[in-house]
């Protein structure tokens, strides 16, 4: 079924789909699912857990590419992703999936400048350098990874919160600026992982319990990333614009 | 209490300007602006409208140095001994930029006159050595744009996006002693996001949908008072959308 794939319009070497956040939670789920229909660029700052999503990948008859970078340099990020795909012999990128994130959970007054800088930069600003850099290299569809924190506060994550709704702003505006680009945002709520091991950590920061209100229990990185592969496909080709909460109904109520 | 202050950013034009002409009578303010001429314009109609000169602190400053912000700002409350009980971030830029063109540092740009500003003064408005328990209400000018995209203006819609996501947070974190809202603006005649020309980018005139016409920045600076005011005291976390009826239909 995948080597004749018709749904899949640039196949071998031509239509990549590059994912950010690779090497864990939600990212490398994704990656696990794409690896059967589309060859992927991973990246991902740790490159030995990077090469583990990689394997895995390969392991279903997969093409996996690994671009180890840290996305909170992001006037790097030109050049080095254009090594990559010359290395690789890369023309086309047909897909973006941005997982990559960061959210640590601090007060506002225990933040500095460079830390909310380096928030922003890891969950938001690399997503728009790298649509900037894909466009011209043919990007048909873009998944950006938010968070139903984006539209539901969260006490100690403003600076995180902001980022996810800069995300979803900027999925509105550029369904309407790039036609040709199908683009849209994914809301997660509370999936179990390295991220929400961290949060949970630091439950006592929180005002409700972490599993409060989600009426189909809390979620797993499996469900973000069906969701991401549906957007991803021809099946989806006319949505854009749009943001898709997976949050088990927590925001349903 | 009644000397407290009120800090309004892009207080030398536009909508800010205005809001702080409308709060002259109930409050001394702060007015922070990039362009010294703009502020002193801004102080010119503050005195015109007490009838009197005011306490108005000057703080001319340009917010997308994010780095000074803490540092210049705590240096001005000390200086004049002054505490702020509310705070209004009415500051933005909207360059035109499609992504194509964007260049990262005018992203960078956007994002911290837009948001970081906000996120930054409110750190030092709510550091308790600083500014005491003063601060009370907070309200940011947000965007329609944050929920309509408009052509051009990914990064512009994206800052605003970020200030109504940061806003929901500050809300709930800083709570009950700070009321945190957001405004969100529709099409105001005579504001930076009409002068940018951006109807160029749209298939359709600026103007459609707008039921009850274009807006004024009274209009905006009248739900601020509103949300300054004791009137409000049972809201936070929420955004006041102010657009004509853009958003109805």
């Amino acid at each position: 079924m995948t080597a004749t794939n018709q749904n899949f319009p640039f196949r071998g070497g031509n239509g990549y789909v590059l994912l950010t956040g690779a090497s864990s939670g939600i990212g490398r789920k994704t990656a696990i699912t794409l690896a059967k229909r589309y060859p992927l660029i991973l990246c991902g700052r740790d490159e030995a857990r990077l090469a583990e999503t990689a394997s895995e990948c390969m392991s279903q008859g997969g093409t996996a590419v690994t671009w180890a970078y840290d996305l909170a340099d992001i006037d790097g990020i030109a050049a080095s992703l254009t090594d990559v795909l010359s290395e690789n012999a890369i023309e086309r990128v047909y897909g973006f999936v941005h997982s990559a994130g960061m959210a640590p959970i601090a007060p506002l007054r225990m933040l500095d400048t460079a830390k909310m800088q380096q928030i922003m930069s890891v969950n938001f600003y690399s997503a728009v350098e790298l649509i900037q850099q894909l466009l011209p290299r043919g990007l048909r569809r873009a998944v950006l990874i938010s968070s139903i924190q984006s539209v539901r506060g969260a006490k100690g994550q403003g600076i995180y919160c902001a980022s996810k709704g800069a995300i979803d702003a900027f999925v509105e505006e550029m369904a309407l600026e790039e036609p040709e680009l199908s683009i849209n945002s994914i809301l997660p709520g509370a999936i179990p992982s390295r991220m929400g091991k961290e949060l949970e950590e630091n439950a006592a920061l929180l005002a409700h319990s972490v599993d409060d209100g989600y009426i189909l229990g809390l979620g797993e990185p499996g469900s973000i990333a069906d969701m991401a592969e549906y957007l991803l496909s021809e099946k989806a080709a006319g949505i854009s614009g749009q943001h898709f909460s997976v949050d088990g109904g927590k925001t349903s109520h | 209490m009644e000397n407290d202050y009120v800090l309004v950013t892009g207080a030398s034009s536009g909508i800010g300007q205005c809001i702080a002409k409308t709060l002259a009578t109930s409050y001394p303010l702060i007015l922070c602006g990039r362009s010294s001429e703009g502020l002193e314009e801004t102080r010119r109609l503050l005195s015109e409208a007490r009838g009197a000169d005011g306490a108005d602190i000057v703080w001319q400053y340009d917010l997308s140095d994010t780095m000074g912000i803490n540092a210049a700002l705590t240096d001005l409350l000390k200086n004049h001994g002054a505490k702020v009980q509310g705070f209004v971030h009415a500051a933005g830029i909207s360059p035109i930029a499609p992504l194509r063109m964007l260049k990262t540092d005018v992203m960078r740009d956007i994002m911290n006159v837009n948001f970081f500003a906000a996120a930054e003064i409110l750190k030092v408005l709510s550091h308790k050595r600083t500014n005491g328990r003063t601060l009370t209400r907070v309200v940011f000018i947000s965007s329609l744009n944050s929920r309509v995209g408009a052509r051009g203006h990914s990064i512009y819609c994206a800052s605003k996006g970020a200030l109504d996501s940061f806003m929901r947070s500050m809300a709930e974190e800083l709570a009950p002693q700070v009321r945190v809202n957001s405004i969100r603006p529709g099409r105001i005649e005579n504001t930076h996001m009409t002068e940018t020309g951006s109807e160029a980018f749209t298939e359709r005139p600026l103007s459609d949908g707008y039921l009850l016409g274009a807006g004024h920045k009274q209009d905006i600076a009248d739900m601020a008072e509103f949300l300054l005011s004791a009137k409000s005291r049972w809201i936070t976390g929420q955004v006041f959308t102010v657009d004509g009826g853009r958003t109805a239909h």
